[in-house]
């Protein structure tokens, strides 16, 4: 074991983190194993009852499986936080490198740019992309990802303009190395650190704020359950079924808890001195 | 348990704010103390949905509106709780022999809220107004037949008409067929009327103010000085605000109605709506144009999972007149492709062309919680017989440009079926009709209901009317769904607030407040 | 410093400028049109046209820009479609309001979280830092407008209280406003404490790992006096960057907390514009809160040179 998976290993909040968000990550991707019944099919007789042994999380209006929808809703959240974080890791990656890199009026159109977009209210600006795109989980995604692009521009960047002129690519700009050789194999891999960190504490921002999207009307489609579309939902049966909104929020909770920690966890290692950036 | 899971719930919230802010809010008495209370005038206070988006009762059609200005504004004639044509400003009416002329004898010494006298001449501004195509008005299809207006005296109106027509004076209790000044250029930010309430003062997303009027021709109303409209967007917000006695009136959804029963200052009162929800089906688009296929998916929907489920059994099967209209409507138990029958709608489908059936698009509005619950509903059960349809919420702009695009595929709604089967029939579903958007054109309807509005006697027409309301239900433009009942939740300290399917400034103009 | 501040407002054209032409796009991309929305589906196509005219909408989109940008820079927002009232009187009262909720909101979680940050900081990987921060980020992974629910309805039902229903602002009665703006603050509070508390906890780390304070506690100074001496002061900055951005966040973002308290603030105005498809309230709002924004991120760094001397531009 290099010393470095080592100190990942001794770590003992990544371990447990880990372990929690790898679970979930199972649990989404064997839903249809785990569930004990299909998320949309509803029970007539059985709605809003409480926990039983046949439904473990009671049910929802429709006598829908809260717990099957909750391991469901796991793919969702999962597949939006991801997919969303992708998108803007992507962009802002290029972006950031290359405003970073070559500096000068690229290095100013780009930067602008993200300041006009980072100016621009978060939730309205993906309101408003998702009402100009139309409904649905992969326009959902696209909206969370452009709003996040300039954080991560400016991640990368900030991390580009530390190494840049340090000796080592320098050197590779000396013995007339490509352009494209030098960013992505000299620069990138000294942003993937912050990006790492960026990276999981934005996942858990993004599933938060397909949420507040559901909240407005413009998330995930039903009946496809999201955390935050359920909590929603639930909102208007609180008092008459309580389970509704707890169950949901219980796992929204734990896999954004686990993903904040980790993400701290990975920054306390890789940058000890730089705790607080 | 579950009021147990619920107090745990809001506990523990509760001592992780005390901790961060030092003990929030003090739980002050529940405080009606207003200004105008102060004054010594008494003041009701009705949550309101909804911003209002306009207060001109010709040209905006919406609730929140019309809400507003129908307190404001008044009409030749009203309905009453048992739909009963009423007189209002008009006294009485006189329909000619040939059916081709009403007298109008107004109530004399009616004065607009500006002191000036309404006369004859102002209900003939009023009808031409929404006659003429520039102004847009909602109410000009109810009023076609109208071939001119004459004013013999100041307290008379003729109506000419240029065929008999049956409807048109149930139409005349629309809140859109208001009479307004003529002296009044833009009564979208000026209301004056001669109704019982003047508009006082309105702040977009707060609130709008309205005062008694005190020289309403009707004696002794209305009861209570000021009602104040209250905005507020969120459900579960004037569900608080009732429970902590912060508003007197509230209409709420079922559910909340059934949390609210619990609370000893809150009473909810119903009434069975004339509204009815319903999935529209595009029949100029495949597969939907072949009649099988739409009436397959009606056998396939199982309309009383949606009572029990979307409107939690406080709402009845309905047809395209709603059980409301009792002297209209056919019990909607007796059409066929009511009662839920898979096997003859997969044999229908197969008939069809599409044994396995077929993927499809739902569309609703995100608005409204009830369209979301029937579309996931319906959903599930067209699974039953090979139909897939992706749910598209869209947002409430969205939402209305679908469907006037008579492009959307299936898209879940409400409708107000209205007073009069006319509006049910014609205005819904006849080719020229103006909420046909599904692109339906039936030769046999269109016959069936311009013969019907021509027809004066009640019984023929009633018969011409069940045949047209057998025939949509048979090719099925839409499926009717369910007609809901309407709830209020209504404070302690209201008297006399009977909510009715003749609206709610109908009750209004009628309650008072508990001393 | 001056030359600075000028420099950083000239920038702030472009940003603007973008801004503008951004949310005019957006919101001309998506579907729906006011007059329609106004006239709902009861509506003839009649009078859709007449208002499509008289809201100005027929004219084509270059124009329509052209016309607002030319008001703009003569200080004229224009009018809302809807209601016909001008909207920059509207936008600043409800600036007024949405900025004492914001204020106030992250009053509340910066009273929580600084001295929760501090204390965890202090002791740094015990129980209590363990116990603090997981308790921080739990106001983060619940949405808040299920916290907002469960408080108002909570406290209707158990002890009969609700908000006063009228908004007041704290310069008109301070007392009632008090009430008003509680729960929603708290609400608002809840999320920003997580970001804040955190901030608090590296910075004071990697400020308490430094040697000057390292050798005040080795001189045996009390330690709580060392640590408001001399670290609170080194570990401003970062504080002060997340507050500012929280801030200028807050100042759109409190758009939830707004809609599900009817706090008519200005993320409503610019939500309901939205909804209503009312251009020019959209555009005029969102520049506006943009705007606000900018500067709030400039006054930050104009804070730095207060805080911290040697911070010149």
């Amino acid at each position: 074991m290099n010393p470095f998976t080592k100190r990942f290993m001794q770590n003992k909040t990544i371990v447990v983190c880990g372990i929690i968000l790898a679970l979930i990550a199972l649990a989404a991707m064997f839903a249809p194993l785990i569930a004990p019944h299909d998320p949309t099919e509803m029970f007539q007789e059985n709605r809003l009852e409480s926990s039983s042994s046949n439904f473990l999380f009671g049910t929802d209006q429709f006598g829908r499986d809260l717990l099957s929808r909750i391991i469901y809703g796991a793919r969702v959240s999962l597949i939006v936080g991801i997919s969303s974080v992708l998108i803007s890791v992507v962009f802002g990656t290029i972006f950031g490198l290359v405003a970073g890199y070559f500096g000068r009026w690229l290095d100013s159109v780009i930067m602008r740019c993200m300041d006009i977009l980072f100016a621009f209210p978060e939730i309205l600006l993906a309101l408003a992309i998702v009402a100009a795109l139309g409904p649905g989980t992969w326009n959902t995604i696209l909206a969370i990802g452009i709003v996040n692009i300039p954080i991560f521009t400016r991640t990368v960047r900030g991390a580009v303009l530390s190494v840049k002129n340090l000796e080592y690519v320098e050197s590779a700009r000396a013995i007339g190395a490509k352009t494209g050789r030098i960013l992505f194999l000299e620069i990138f891999p000294n942003v993937t650190a912050p990006l790492l960190v960026q990276g999981s504490l934005a996942i858990s921002g993004a599933i938060l704020t397909e949420s507040a999207l559901s909240f407005l009307g413009l998330g995930i489609q039903p009946p496809d359950p999201s955390w935050g579309g359920m909590i929603s939902e639930a909102r208007r049966y609180m008092e008459l079924a309580p389970g509704m909104i707890v169950w949901p929020s219980v796992a929204m909770t734990i896999t954004i808890l686990a993903f904040n920690l980790f993400g701290d966890a990975i920054r306390d290692i890789l940058d000890p001195r730089h705790r607080g950036k | 348990m579950k009021k147990m899971t619920f107090s745990a719930l809001f506990l523990s919230m509760s001592l992780m704010l005390t901790a961060c802010s030092g003990g929030g809010g003090k739980a002050g008495e529940a405080n009606q103390g207003s200004q105008a209370e102060a004054n010594g005038g008494t003041e009701l206070i009705v949550a309101a949905d909804q911003d209002p988006v306009g207060l001109d009762p010709q040209k905006v059609p919406a609730a929140s509106s019309a809400r507003i200005y129908g307190l404001v504004y008044d009409t030749l004639t009203k309905m009453d709780e048992n739909m009963k044509i009423i007189p209002d400003l008009a006294d009485s009416w006189q329909v000619a022999e040939d059916g081709k002329s009403i007298t109008f004898k107004l109530h004399q010494g009616v004065k607009f809220h500006n002191g000036r006298e309404m006369t004859a001449e102002d209900v003939k501004y009023s009808f031409e107004r929404i006659l003429n195509p520039d102004t847009g008005s909602v109410a000009k299809s109810y009023f076609t037949s109208i071939d001119s207006i004459e004013t013999p005296d100041p307290s008379t109106v003729v109506f000419k008409l240029k065929y008999p027509d049956a409807s048109i004076l149930a139409n005349t209790t629309s809140s859109f067929a208001a009479i307004v000044p003529k002296e009044v250029a833009d009564l979208n930010t000026e209301a004056v009327g001669t109704g019982p309430y003047k508009l006082d003062k309105m702040e977009s997303g707060q609130y709008v103010i309205l005062k008694k009027n005190p020289d309403y021709f009707q004696k002794d109303l209305p009861k209570v000085d000021t009602i104040k409209f209250q905005i507020m967007k969120d459900e579960a917000e004037r569900m608080a605000a009732i429970r902590a006695g912060k508003v007197d009136v509230a209409q709420v959804s079922a559910d909340t109605a059934k949390i609210l029963e619990k609370s000893k200052n809150v009473t909810i009162k119903s009434y069975q709506s004339s509204e009815y929800s319903y999935l529209g089906i595009n029949v100029a688009k495949k597969p939907f144009d072949d009649v099988r296929v739409r009436q397959a998916i009606s056998y396939a929907v199982d309309r009383n999972q949606i009572v029990q489920t979307v409107w939690k059994g406080e709402a009845v099967m309905s047809g395209p007149v709603s059980p409301a209209q009792t002297a209209w409507a056919v019990d909607p138990a007796t059409f066929p492709s009511h009662k839920l029958d898979v096997a003859k709608a997969k044999q229908l489908l197969a008939e069809a062309g599409y044994p396995n059936g077929f993927d499809t698009v739902i569309e609703t509005a995100s608005t409204y919680p009830d369209m979301i619950e029937s579309a996931q509903v319906l959903q599930q059960q067209l699974k039953a017989i090979g139909i897939n349809a992706e749910i598209k919420q869209l947002e409430w702009a969205n939402y209305i440009e679908t469907w006037k695009s008579k492009d959307m595929t299936m898209l879940v709604g409400r409708n107000t079926s209205g007073i009069d089967p006319d509006r049910s029939l014609r205005y819904f579903f006849a080719t020229d009709g103006t909420a046909n958007v599904w692109n339906y054109s039936s030769k046999q309807l269109d016959d069936l209901v311009q013969k019907a509005l021509q027809t004066t006697d009640e019984a023929a027409r009633k018969q011409l009317y069940e045949q047209a309301q057998q025939l949509v239900v048979d090719e099925a433009p839409n499926l009717f769904l369910a007609s809901p009942k309407n709830f209020y939740a209504v404070s302690e300290r209201v008297e006399g607030f009977t909510p009715s399917i003749a609206g709610e400034p109908y009750a209004l103009v009628n309650t008072s407040l508990k001393k | 410093m001056g030359r600075y501040i000028v420099k950083r407002l000239i920038s702030l054209v472009p940003i603007i400028f973008g801004i503008s032409v951004l949310v005019f796009t957006i919101l001309h991309l998506v579907p729906g049109d006011p007059a329609s929305i106004m006239l709902g589906t009861s509506a003839t196509p009649e009078a859709i046209k007449v208002l499509r005219q008289e809201m100005g909408l027929d004219l084509p989109l270059v124009q329509q820009y052209l016309q607002w940008m030319g008001g703009l820079l003569q200080g004229d927002f224009g009018v809302s479609v809807h209601t016909g009232e001008p909207i920059l009187p509207e936008i600043l009262s409800r600036f007024s309001i949405t900025l004492q909720l914001t204020v106030l909101g992250a009053l509340f979680g910066w009273l929580f979280a600084i001295p929760l940050g501090i204390i965890s900081a202090v002791r740094v990987h015990s129980s209590v830092d363990v116990v603090v921060r997981l308790f921080a980020m739990l106001g983060i992974s619940v949405p808040n407008f299920a916290i907002g629910t469960l408080l108002l309805l909570g406290l209707s039902l158990y002890f009969g209280w609700f908000p006063p229903i009228d908004v007041v602002s704290f310069w008109e009665d301070p007392a009632e406003a008090w009430q008003v703006f509680v729960l929603p603050a708290i609400t608002m509070g809840i999320v920003l404490a997580a970001g804040v508390m955190r901030m608090t906890r590296s910075a004071f780390l990697e400020t308490l790992e430094k040697d000057f304070i390292r050798t005040a506690r080795a001189k045996g100074n009390n330690q709580w006096i060392v640590i408001v001496g001399h670290a609170l002061r080194n570990s401003s900055i970062p504080i002060v960057t997340i507050a500012g951005m929280q801030i200028g966040y807050l100042l759109g973002g409190s758009v939830i907390v707004e809609q599900l308290f009817s706090i008519p603030g200005l993320g409503q105005y610019i939500l309901d514009g939205i909804y209503q498809r009312d251009y020019p309230v959209v555009q005029g709002g969102v520049l506006f809160v943009a705007l606000v924004f900018v500067l709030v991120n400039l006054l930050v760094d104009v804070i730095y040179t207060w805080i911290d001397p040697r911070i010149k531009y």
